[in-house]
């Protein structure tokens, strides 16, 4: 089924040459077979839960991190996918970070890729996917902002500050600020 | 891609480009090496700097304070990236152009300002954050919603201005009394050379101050006269 559903786009760190690109479906059938092709590796992409994610930009700036520690080898996961997961948490507790942004049975997914050049696999790894691809702009209705704010420990902020700004300055601050 | 940095500022410590980062303006902090220092020394000391300048900064938003967003800290290219607010006016240039009006409406703006600051430097020491280089070229004003008002009146239109704070590079997090002073401290005598057509802008950024909480604000203020005492000793003796 094909409708309005580009993916979101955006070039990372120039020094990196990778764009990224993120799906976003629901009603998945199939999540059992995807979270397994993920888990042994064969699937080069991050899969995330859309409920934690506020705006696209926070995966952005997750990714972002993950390819330039992989670039400069400073990577503390084993592979770059695993990486941009760990960036979007706050603990430093690898297996927590990848339970909480990893799926497990929800039936919505994120999927994402890094492309740099030529390996470009992001079609092959859709067609794959038994759901229904849905617009990006949709995105805030998966979002649960309850989960948001305990996992980003928001629960007691004046309401004047912006969400996202202080979600993405706690991700890229977590390697030596306590959250 | 559009990869190419514009140089904004070199400074004392750190050189300022701009540039578009994934997909927003954004404002990059690039430390110099310092070549009198052994090199692993200048790296750490650099390291800790960007350390403190990206905590503080995240700790005020936490506390209500608004700061830049942040996009990446990268210490191996020895840079800060965040968010840059490409519509602001520092609060000294604010204050310069005020010279051309002498309206009573917009000293009244002033006013609010003041109080604004003086609003915001307590809610960072209640969070026991010293800003460490407080002068008016370290806060910008900027607009809740963008207008279309012409830049010579939107900044007084004060309903709709925020204030942020920005450069934390000389900032810690410490809950002394006495550090708090020599913030306030700091904050006057910037006051003093730069705005000294406004003498009393000090004392009403100060009452402001005292009046938001009242949470040791009597050792506060008397940390504060004693380091200003010490400040004068100095001056006068040379
Ligand atoms: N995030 C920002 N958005 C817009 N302008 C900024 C921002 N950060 C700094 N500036 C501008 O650049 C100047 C210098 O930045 P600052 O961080 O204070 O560095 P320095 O150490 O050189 O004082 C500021 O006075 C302000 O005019
Ligand atoms: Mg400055």
């Amino acid at each position: 089924m094909v409708t309005n559903t580009e993916p979101y786009t955006c070039n990372l760190d120039p020094d990196t040459k990778t764009r990224l690109e993120v799906y976003l479906y629901k009603d998945v059938k199939n999540v059992e077979n995807i979270r397994q092709n993920i888990i042994n590796g064969s699937w080069k992409c991050s899969v995330i839960k859309p409920s934690l994610i506020v705006n696209m930009f926070q995966v952005a700036v997750a990714a972002n991190r993950a390819v330039l520690a992989e670039k400069s080898q400073t990577m503390i996961t084993k592979t770059v996918y695993s990486e941009l997961l760990y960036n979007l948490s706050l603990t430093k507790n690898i297996s927590q970070s990848l339970s909480k942004f990893g799926i497990e049975k929800d039936d919505s997914i994120l999927v994402c890729f890094l492309i740099d050049g030529n390996n470009d696999v992001s079609q092959e790894i859709l067609k794959e996917i038994d759901g229904e691809q849905c617009p990006i702009s949709s995105l805030n209705s998966f979002t649960n902002m309850k989960d948001v704010k305990s996992t980003y420990k928001l629960n007691n902020l004046k309401s004047e500050v912006c969400l996202l700004d202080i979600i993405v300055s706690k991700m890229v601050t977590k390697s030596f600020v306590n959250h | 891609m559009s990869a190419e940095l514009k140089i904004l500022k070199q400074g004392a410590e750190a050189k300022l480009y701009i540039c578009n980062y994934l997909g927003k303006p954004t404002l990059i902090k690039e430390r110099f090496k310092k070549n009198y220092r052994h090199p692993d020394l200048d790296t750490s000391i650099t390291k800790e700097r960007i350390k403190n300048e990206a905590r503080s900064i995240v700790r005020c938003k936490t506390a209500g304070v608004k700061t830049p967003a942040l996009y990446l800290v990268d210490f191996e290219r020895r840079r800060i990236y965040m968010e840059h607010f490409e519509h602001s006016i520092t609060v000294k240039d604010f204050i310069i152009n005020l010279k051309s009006t002498t309206n009573q409406g917009d000293m009244n703006t002033l006013d609010v300002y003041a109080d604004l600051i003086g609003g915001t430097v307590r809610k960072m020491h209640e969070n026991n954050i010293i800003h460490g280089d407080l002068t008016t070229s370290n806060m910008l004003l900027i607009e809740k919603d963008p207008s279309n008002i012409a830049e010579n009146t939107k900044w007084l239109n004060h309903s709709n201005i925020e204030l942020v704070i920005i450069d934390f590079g000389l900032s810690f997090i410490d809950t002394s009394v006495e550090d708090k002073g020599v913030d306030l401290y700091v904050l006057e005598r910037a006051l003093i050379s730069t705005h000294n057509d406004y003498p009393n802008l000090f004392s009403r950024i100060f009452e402001a101050y005292k009046s938001y909480s009242k949470k040791n604000i009597k050792e506060i203020i008397s940390k504060y006269e004693d380091v200003r005492a010490r400040g004068r000793k100095r001056t006068m003796v040379g």
